[in-house]
């Protein structure tokens, strides 16, 4: 009786975790999600949908580092497999692309998937620069709307250099992502 | 007198009844050490699956080299060829291979730099809000049914309350909308979210409706429950929007402009300004 009241408690506790994920994920709360996932990550590493819902919400409040273990994880559905590989493809980049900024490391001769995700963009925009000395800054207008631009630059520090995207619509920040 | 048979009787009954708990332990055994046995098949089936097909791409990759060869060694007989002085006729031949081959590379070319684009697979999504429902759900169909029908005067009441300016011109249409649960899968899921929101009057479920209904391309039902959402909390910049884009496409266009000029000076919100740019220059319709 007791083993069975522990079950079903622990059920409840598991489903409540992931039922408080979603709402907040649905408020946009991604950062939130994205740490409560990160918490109880050992206790629904089994779970698939957990996984992903934990991955997205890292992927928008930008902890980009924390898709690794959601990519490795996510593989037993074609839909999580897709999902797999579309982090992974973002992973990939976000360190091509680091490594690129800090150590000038050539990616013209990069051909690799791509993904609608602004780091993808500004990713492939950069690959498609000659060899060149490194600049300051880089400004890059989106090809499908004109009016949208990214500026990718390294804020340097004496620790850890940090590569920052900003995302402009006419000349107005909409959005900052730092990477690391 | 004792009855020896009686007694007898009595003590193989004792004697099997002791026995059953050992037998119960031991078929429990058995049929877990079974169960173990067969997924531990499975796996290993799987690991042979997955190192036949490595060990079979490995062979194809070497049956691919000489291929690879062979047309190397194809062009470069090809140029020894073109060195050679030729007749006419065979100078012709040549260059139609040549032409074949370079159209060939053209498109071999094009492939590569169309690059492949992934996207994100988001059904868990509607998985977890069906998993969710449960939780919230208490009576039985008829019950529901009962309660979505009721919803729609409710609806209408609200609306009737705050930003008259914003409202009045959309009440005629609002009367002929009504929710059909029977047409389709997503009709039924939105209802069911709209007893979760009719329970806890959460503006996140309601937004939720909002933006199905817009997908749906149902512009009086999004209209009224992103309306709904903006009543309760009126921070939510994806429900102003929704509610802009209702209107536009409900041909309240100027309208919706003045709405979101006003959020604008509200919030400051720069989603909504790009929306107002878009409206204002026809690129949204």
């Amino acid at each position: 009786m007791k083993l069975i009241l522990f079950i079903l408690l622990s059920i409840n506790i598991y489903a409540s975790t992931k039922q408080n994920m979603f709402n907040l994920y649905q408020n946009k709360k991604y950062e939130d999600v994205c740490k409560i996932g990160f918490d109880n990550f050992r206790q629904n590493k089994s779970d698939e949908e957990f996984i992903s819902i934990y991955a997205f919400a890292c992927l928008y409040s930008d902890y980009i580092d924390r898709l690794a273990i959601p990519v490795a994880m996510l593989k037993f559905s074609n839909e999580s497999r897709a999902n797999s590989a579309y982090f992974s493809v973002i992973l990939m980049q976000k360190k091509l692309l680091y490594h690129a900024m800090v150590d000038g490391y050539d990616l013209s001769s990069m051909d690799i998937p791509t993904t609608d995700y602004v780091l993808s963009k500004v990713f492939d925009l950069y690959s498609k620069l000659p060899k060149h000395t490194p600049r300051a800054f880089y400004l890059f207008e989106d090809p499908t709307n004109k009016k949208l631009t990214y500026k990718l630059y390294l804020s340097k520090s004496d620790r850890l250099n940090k590569m920052v995207i900003e995302e402009f619509y006419d000349t107005i920040t909409i959005k900052r992502h730092v990477y690391w | 007198m004792i009855n020896v048979n009686e007694l007898e009787a009595k003590w193989l009954k004792y004697k099997i009844k002791s026995f059953i708990p050992h037998i119960v332990i031991f078929l429990s055994i058995t049929i877990i050490s079974a169960v173990f046995i067969l997924f531990n098949a499975k796996s290993v089936q799987t690991n042979t699956v997955e190192v036949s097909s490595i060990q079979k791409l490995k062979t194809e990759s070497k049956k691919e080299i000489p291929i690879v060869k062979t047309e190397q060694k194809i062009i470069l007989e090809q140029k020894k060829v073109l060195l050679k002085p030729q007749p006419k006729a065979k100078i012709e031949e040549i260059v139609k291979v040549q032409s074949i081959i370079q159209e060939k590379q053209k498109t071999i070319h094009n492939y590569n730099t169309q690059k492949n684009r992934l996207s994100p697979s988001l059904d868990f999504m509607a998985k977890l809000q069906g998993d969710t429902l449960p939780y919230f759900d208490t009576g039985s169909q008829d019950r529901i049914t009962e309660v979505t029908t009721k919803e729609t005067p409710a609806k209408v009441e609200i609306q009737k309350t705050p930003k008259r300016s914003v409202r009045t011109p959309i009440q005629p249409i609002v009367k002929k909308s009504s929710i059909q649960i029977d047409r389709q899968n997503t009709h039924d899921d939105i209802s069911q979210v709209i007893k979760r929101f009719k329970k806890n009057n959460n503006p996140a479920l309601s937004l939720f409706i909002a933006k199905k209904y817009y997908q749906l391309g149902e512009y009086h039902q999004s209209y009224n429950y992103s309306l709904m959402t903006n009543e309760i909390d009126n921070d939510i910049e994806a429900s102003w929007i929704i509610f802009t884009k209702s209107l536009v496409k409900l041909h309240e266009k100027s309208m919706a402009i003045e709405t979101l000029k006003k959020y604008i000076s509200h919030s400051n919100s720069h989603r909504a300004k790009i929306l107002l740019d878009d409206i204002t220059s026809g690129k949204f319709k």
